[in-house]
């Protein structure tokens, strides 16, 4: 099992290396491409979260060559409008010019392109494989990596890896942004101009009511807005924060091939020590025999995040992993 | 108005208590709802659940027997699919063997990939549609997406026709036809590919999420917002956005959807199915 980790720029590499990333993933974002009709899921966050420059990006894939360390380029937009297709030619052009070769994507127009343009296929989580059957369409299309949602479960892992074929690979989530909606189903604009959806209704305030429209009784409505205000919270500002570490042993025994640390928009250093953490847990969840023996050697997140980081499970990408531990 | 026809789309768990209890009942108001917006009578019916797998496992019974009280009285039946989870890949698929062996279903809406390609070779016989979750265009209901004057495909009215997912795919599982959201302020001018588009009015999907935040009300922290263990709080509650939005922003249950709050005549002008819901007008139920 590996690790991949997000990277946006040239300085930003050797940190990322030394810290242990053996995998690295980055988009490129172009000003003419605009910052609404974005091609990569953080495009709209401009030079925030992307390469802004193929020269840089090139020196980046040359020292990733040298180093033995694979490289991917999201172009994960869940859709690809006509008009775009022009500038993604374009952008997938000059990557296969600096050498790049992997290619994350996640809708079949985007995927047509990159076989197009000779790249290696990944689908991206936003391509929302929700099942074996879908997972199998993927395959056929040529893609050579599945990254799984952050939603999946144990079982659904065990399930793809029995199903689908060796060579393979499959990609779960490690640590960082957790989301309530589906990556795939999101249809709002997602950037800074106008925020995302789901902080929208965070920051709205919300009725219970009935289907009908009347009013919740107080008996009604305590249990409703518990949730509501849990929710509220989840995965809100500070607690957007998401971490599968108590799930390393599970993931490798289920046959993961990469475990990914997203957030093209943070530091390097703040990276860097996600990065540290997570290869040592992953080297002690590959001594152990069994959950158990990992569950009680894997070093906490905690010190690494803050303490309330593990309090009720809802910061877990597995929360059967967390449920087990604490059970 | 240019309908070709209407669907009444009883989707929504707000509608399972009155099909267990009285359908026909629900059928005919649906249907007067209908004629009284100036829409024609429905000649179909849609059920089903479109936002949650196991909403839709713990209901087979009750799709079964109403599928064959509408075919009974004369309409085509659409069962309706979520986004299926490989948990439930199994149990899903087992049902739709058994449903379209023992009762009337014209035709499936699949909302994703796989049950698309599992329905087109395994199910052959039974028409296939392309549900609403496969056009990923951007949809808002916050602002007015055709004032963003930099987004370069809002002036494409109906964009996914183009997509190599229509295109190669659709093709490839012989779809019968692609349900589509209803188009906010626009008049959809659905192009002319030889399929059989149907709009759903007055919801647009905006999200949909994978866990729930309904699930787990009365449960501690371990069980809450996982849907396996919901107790179908989406069938007595849901959630409404209090925000002065472009359109009315409501959470059912996984999904989240926008209200349009003009009525479908602006809508559509060609040839096409209506999907109504008459949850705007159930006040008057």
């Amino acid at each position: 099992m590996k690790l991949i980790a997000p990277i946006r720029s040239l300085q930003q590499y050797p940190i990322l290396k030394e810290s242990g990333a053996q995998e690295l993933y980055g988009g490129i974002w172009l000003s003419e491409s605009g910052r609404v009709s974005e091609y990569n899921r953080r495009g709209n966050f401009g030079e925030q979260a992307n390469f802004t420059d193929f020269n840089e990006l090139a020196q980046v894939i040359e020292y990733c060559c040298d180093d033995g360390i694979p490289f991917y380029l999201t172009m994960n937009a869940i859709y690809t409008p006509v008009a775009q297709k022009p500038l993604i030619k374009d952008i997938l052009k000059h990557y296969r010019a600096c050498g790049g070769k992997k290619v994350i994507v996640s809708n079949e127009d985007m995927l047509t392109l990159a076989r197009e343009a000779d790249c290696e296929i990944t689908i991206s989580s936003c391509a929302g494989i929700s099942n074996r059957f879908s997972a199998e369409y993927w395959v056929k299309a040529g893609a050579e990596r599945l990254i799984l949602p952050r939603s999946v479960t144990f079982a659904q892992i065990r399930s793809f890896r029995q199903y689908l074929p060796a060579n393979v690979e499959i990609e779960t989530f490690m640590m960082n942004t957790m989301c309530k909606f589906s990556d795939s189903m999101c249809r709002s604009l997602h950037n800074t101009e106008y925020g995302a959806l789901c902080a929208f209704i965070d920051h709205s305030q919300k009725k219970y009511v009935l289907l009908d429209g009347q009013e919740l009784t107080g008996r009604e409505a305590i249990p409703m807005c518990t949730n509501g205000y849990l929710y509220q919270q989840l995965y809100t500002g500070n607690k957007s924060f998401g971490c599968g570490h108590c799930a390393l042993w599970e993931l490798f025994q289920a046959g993961v091939d990469s475990v990914k640390i997203v957030g093209r928009l943070l530091d390097a250093d703040v990276l860097a020590n996600q990065i540290r953490l997570t290869r040592r847990n992953m080297q002690i969840a590959a001594e152990c025999h069994s959950k158990d023996e990992y569950l009680h050697r894997m070093e906490s997140v905690q010190r690494l995040m803050g303490n309330d980081i593990c309090r009720n499970g809802f910061q877990c990408y597995y929360r059967e992993a967390r449920t087990e531990r604490h059970a | 108005m240019t309908v070709s026809s209407s669907a009444v789309n009883f989707c929504a768990p707000l509608f399972y208590p009155v099909l267990e209890k009285q359908p026909l009942l629900l059928l005919a108001t649906a249907q007067q709802m209908l004629q009284q917006n100036g829409l024609p009578k429905a000649t179909y019916v849609y059920i089903g659940s479109e936002g949650c797998d196991i909403l839709l496992l713990r209901h087979t019974a009750l799709f079964l027997k109403i599928a064959d009280l509408f075919h009974e009285e004369g309409l085509a039946v659409t069962l309706v699919l979520p986004p299926v989870a490989e948990e439930q890949l199994e149990a899903v698929c087992e049902f739709l063997t058994e449903a379209v062996k023992v009762s009337h279903f014209d035709e499936i809406v699949c909302n994703d990939v796989g049950m698309l390609l599992w329905c087109s070779h395994h199910l052959s016989d039974c028409k296939r549609r392309a549900g609403r979750c496969f056009d990923k265009t951007v949809r808002e209901a916050r602002f007015d997406l055709y004032s963003v004057p930099n987004l370069q495909n809002s002036r494409e009215v109906l964009p996914y026709a183009e997509q190599s997912i229509i295109t190669e795919l659709f093709r490839d599982c012989s779809v019968s036809g692609i349900d589509i959201d209803t188009v906010p302020g626009a008049v959809l001018q659905l192009p002319e590919v030889g399929r059989d588009y149907a709009i759903w009015y007055p919801e647009t999907i905006l999200s949909y999420s994978t866990t729930c935040e309904f699930a787990g009300s009365k449960l501690p922290a371990s069980g809450k917002f996982l849907v396996g263990h919901c107790c179908m709080e989406c069938k007595m509650y849901k959630t409404t956005v209090q925000h002065k939005s472009f359109w009315q922003i409501e959470k059912n249950g996984r999904i989240i959807e926008a209200i349009a709050p003009q009525p479908l005549q602006q809508l559509v002008n060609g040839k096409g199915r209506a999907v109504v819901s008459i949850r705007q007008w159930s006040e008057q139920l």
